[in-house]
Parts: C-alpha cells; structure tokens; sequence
C-alpha cells in the first residue's frame, strides 16, 4: 500500500515537467539558437529553419508543421506545443515504479514585424489543497523586439515571463548545471532580456525579479549574463555570471562553457563548469552565516547513431561544499533519442548517482522512458 | 577546449579534506540542504507545496515544520523530517526522502545534530 502511495505521489508531483532546446544539435546543424527558434535563448517554437531540422532528423519524414501542416494559420501567427510523459523505475535508493505526465503545454506567437508577443499555456503541478488560483498557468510571457525581424540574428530585447539566459541551458532539467546551477525546473520569472546574436558570437544579459503573481520556485532577484564565441564552425567558448538575491542568502555564479563538434566522430562535446558562492544572511540564531562555495560541472557527448537515433553520454558533479569531505556528488548520464518522424520522439534516460565514489552516501539511479509529441 | 576539459577533470576529482565544520541551524539547513534537495518544484516548493511543507525558504520552512510538528527538539528519531531521511522505505515503512535522488550522509547526519541542539531557529 505505502509503495502505491509513494508511486500516487510520483505520479503527482511529476506533473512538473518540461522542456527546452536541444543543444546537442548547436554548432551541428547551425552556430545559434536562433537559428532553430524564434527565441534568442532557444526552446518552445521553431522557426522554419527548426521545422526543416526536426524532419531532417526523423525517421520517417512527415511535415513539421503544426498538426503536420493540416490547418491553415495565418503568416502572422506560429502555434506549436508540447507533451511528454516518462514511466520507468527509480532508485534513489527506495525503489518505485514511477509516472511522470510531465508536460502538455501550448505555445503561441504573433508577429507584426519587429514586434511579436509570445506566450505559452499549459498544465501546472496542483499546489497543495488546490490552493493555487488555477492548475493551468503560462509559464513564459513576454513581448520581444527584434532588430531585423526577417533573420535570426542581431538584437533582440524581451521583457516579461522567462527563464534568465544562463550557461548551457539542457533541456534535462534534472542535470546537476539546471537542477543546482541557477536554472532548475520552473525557474522562470519576470525579467528583461537582451541579446545580440550573430553567427561567430552572441551575448545576454537579463535582469530578473522574483514573480510577485504566484508562490514562485525561485525566490531570487539579479542579473545574469552568458556569452559565447564561436572560435570556429566547430568551436564555441563561453563565459557566464549571475548575481542574485534572495531571502535568505545572496549567490554568486560564475563558470564558463565550451563546446565542440567532431564531424568525423558525429560527436558534439559540450561542458559547463560553474562556481557558486552562497552567502547566507546573518541572524540572531545562524550568526556564522555560512558561505558554502559549491562546483556544479557537466561533460555531455553527443553521438548521432543514426539520422534519427541520438545518444547523450554525460557525466555530472556536484560538490554542495568543496571544504568538506565527503559532500561531492557524481552522476553518469545515458539519453537515447529515437526521433520516430517530425513530432514523435522516444527518449530513454537513465541515471546512475554515488556520493564521494561511494563513501559518502547512499547510490541511486532511474531508468524511464519518456514520449515526447510535438504538435 | 583542452583547458576546460583539465578543468573539468580537475573539478570531477575534486572533494573536501575537513570534516564536517557547517553551522547545525535551521537556517543554514534550509539553505544549503533542504531548499536544493527538497524544495524543488515538484515537491515542497512554495509553488507545489507536497503534503503541505514547503522548505524552499527559511520562514516557509519553520512555518511547515511548526505547523505539522516535524521536528521534537532533541528527539531526532522521534521527529518525523529525520525519519523520511533513514526510512529503508518498501511496504512496511514511511516513504524515503527525497525520492528524487539521494541525500549525502553528511547532510542527514548534520539534521540529526541540528535536532539533537534543540533545532536553533525554529
């Protein structure tokens, strides 16, 4: 009975989810988000480039418009959305069978040349007792500017509800450099957000306030900045910083990433290393403080099998207090990608997790398999 | 690339070399362990608020480990956020937290002690 709650409990609290870009095809197939997407930071829509991407890495070709192009929509408008739900086993280390809906989320964007409003709308994960004003919400808003509104390039100012443009901005939230690296899952918050984007380089800086609507998942206010030179087709190095305030501690972030595609071995390397200094507030009954400084690392390789068939091998650290023994944590990754036509994908994700190589806690691990419609 | 792989290696490799010196207090705790382990969007963030606890802040988390009597100062076997911590979990047991991914020996073993001090902060 109690593994059957644990499993309800699952089943519930996994109605978080979501997803973002696919880095792994960066540098691959084109040197920008943009190229792919109509934001400048990647995820949610395609833009046509992204479109004629997403058949070309099918299996069985269809067309990648929404609805497979069966309904007419004006010039004006993009629709798209997403659902997944992933089902499999966990071990972490009490051992369940676990479903997670995941994400079943709407998008939408209007353009009128320079100008476009975008906006999302979808499920949420229930607050407790249903005290939330609904169980649907738009997780990302905002209004955008674009410079030369025919490219996929140049400036870009957006201002309203969307993740801060921080490092190398996986879609698998729960890889150490999302889950402890300044962007976990459900992260998104008002903000202003401007970008320059060209071919050999690109560079953001958002500001960003807690969200004052809702019971946010960040508590933070900052800024945060990412840019990267593409050093050559193949290359790309980046450097980023966040500062942030919340509550109860302010944070420093700082790291670089890099990225690197080897043609010949159809790989992409990415890696994302990142120093985080929390300073805890001072009070009359934590009067040390305490400023833990952590590193949060990924190493990620992409190997395209086949046209359709993606394998992401990552390994991932975290160390919550680099002065402490035994408080470093290691996880190994393994994501395969079967992209069955231009809207379905099958992905397995796997996990295996040990503390301190296994002297410093319990392991764990998952297996799931994860199904993913793009409408 | 080479020099962020050397990093990276280096980082992998990386581990502490003294014990475990961190302030036992809650909010210490909440900060550095229960908010990043616990408080995440799916489970007891302000936002999802699991079972009703939300630990992604020092007041949310004082208010639900009050609230729901978590904690019995000095009594950390007897109080229920050390339990969820050490539960084996199965049929026969309290579900084991965090059910996401495990929690480091050190982190249980430093709430243990903050209860065990009479829970400073709470």
């Amino acid at each position: 009975m109690k593994t059957f709650v644990l499993t309800l409990f699952v089943v519930i609290a996994g109605l978080a989810g979501r997803a973002d870009a696919y880095p792994q095809f960066q540098l691959v197939h084109d040197q920008t988000c943009s190229g792919c997407h109509i934001s400048p930071a990647g995820g949610n829509l395609l833009n046509e480039n992204g479109l004629a991407v997403a058949d070309s890495k099918a299996h069985f070709s269809t067309a990648p418009e929404f609805f497979y192009d069966a309904i007419d929509i004006p010039g004006f408008l993009t629709l798209g959305g997403d659902l997944r739900s992933a089902s499999g086993f966990m071990a972490t280390p009490e051992k369940v069978l676990a479903y997670f809906p995941m994400q079943l989320e709407a998008y939408a964007n209007l353009k009128f040349g320079s100008i476009s409003i975008n906006a999302n709308f979808g499920s949420r994960p229930r607050q407790f007792g249903n005290r939330a004003l609904t169980t649907v919400w738009s997780r990302e808003h905002y209004v955008m500017w674009q410079q030369a509104p025919d490219t996929t390039e140049g400036l870009y100012v957006r201002a309203g509800r969307f993740m801060p443009v921080f490092g190398l901005r996986l879609a698998e939230h729960p890889v150490y450099i999302r889950r402890y690296g300044g962007t976990p899952l459900y992260a998104e918050t008002y903000g202003l957000h401007v970008a320059y984007v060209k071919p050999r380089f690109e560079a953001h800086v958002t500001g960003f306030v807690e969200d004052p609507l809702i019971s946010p998942v960040s508590h933070d206010s900052g800024g945060a900045a990412y840019v990267e030179a593409r050093l050559t087709p193949a290359f790309a190095v980046g450097g980023e910083a966040m500062i942030s305030k919340g509550p109860d501690a302010h944070e420093f972030r700082y790291g670089i990433t890099a990225k690197a595609h080897v043609p010949a071995a159809k790989l992409l390397l990415q890696t994302e290393i990142q120093f985080v200094n929390k300073v805890i507030d001072v009070t009359g009954s934590n009067p040390d403080g305490g400023a833990p400084l952590q590193i949060v690392g990924y190493l990620m390789g992409s190997f395209t099998l086949t046209n359709f068939l993606l394998l992401d091998l990552g390994v991932g650290h975290y160390d919550s207090n680099i002065r402490i023994r035994d408080l470093d944590r290691d996880g190994v990754d393994m994501n395969l990608h079967y992209f069955l036509d231009s809207h379905l994908e099958i992905v397995l994700n796997t996990r295996l997790e040990m503390f301190a190589f296994g002297n410093g806690g319990p392991s764990g691990g998952y297996a799931l398999l994860q199904l993913h419609y793009r409408l | 690339m080479r020099w962020s792989l050397v990093v990276a290696v280096l980082s992998l490799a990386a581990c502490g070399s003294v014990d475990d010196d961190r302030p036992a207090t809650l909010e210490y705790i909440t900060v550095a362990i229960l908010q990043p382990s616990c408080g995440n969007a799916q489970c007891h963030s302000s936002f999802r608020r699991a079972e009703d606890y939300a630990f992604d802040t020092v007041e949310e988390a004082r208010d639900s480990i009050t609230t729901y009597g978590l904690v019995m100062r000095t009594e950390p076997e007897s109080s229920l956020l050390y339990q969820v911590l050490i539960s084996p979990g199965g049929e026969d047991n309290i579900p084991r937290m965090p059910y996401d991914q495990p929690l480091a020996d050190l982190d249980v073993a430093l709430i243990h002690e903050w209860i065990l001090l009479g829970a400073p902060g709470l």
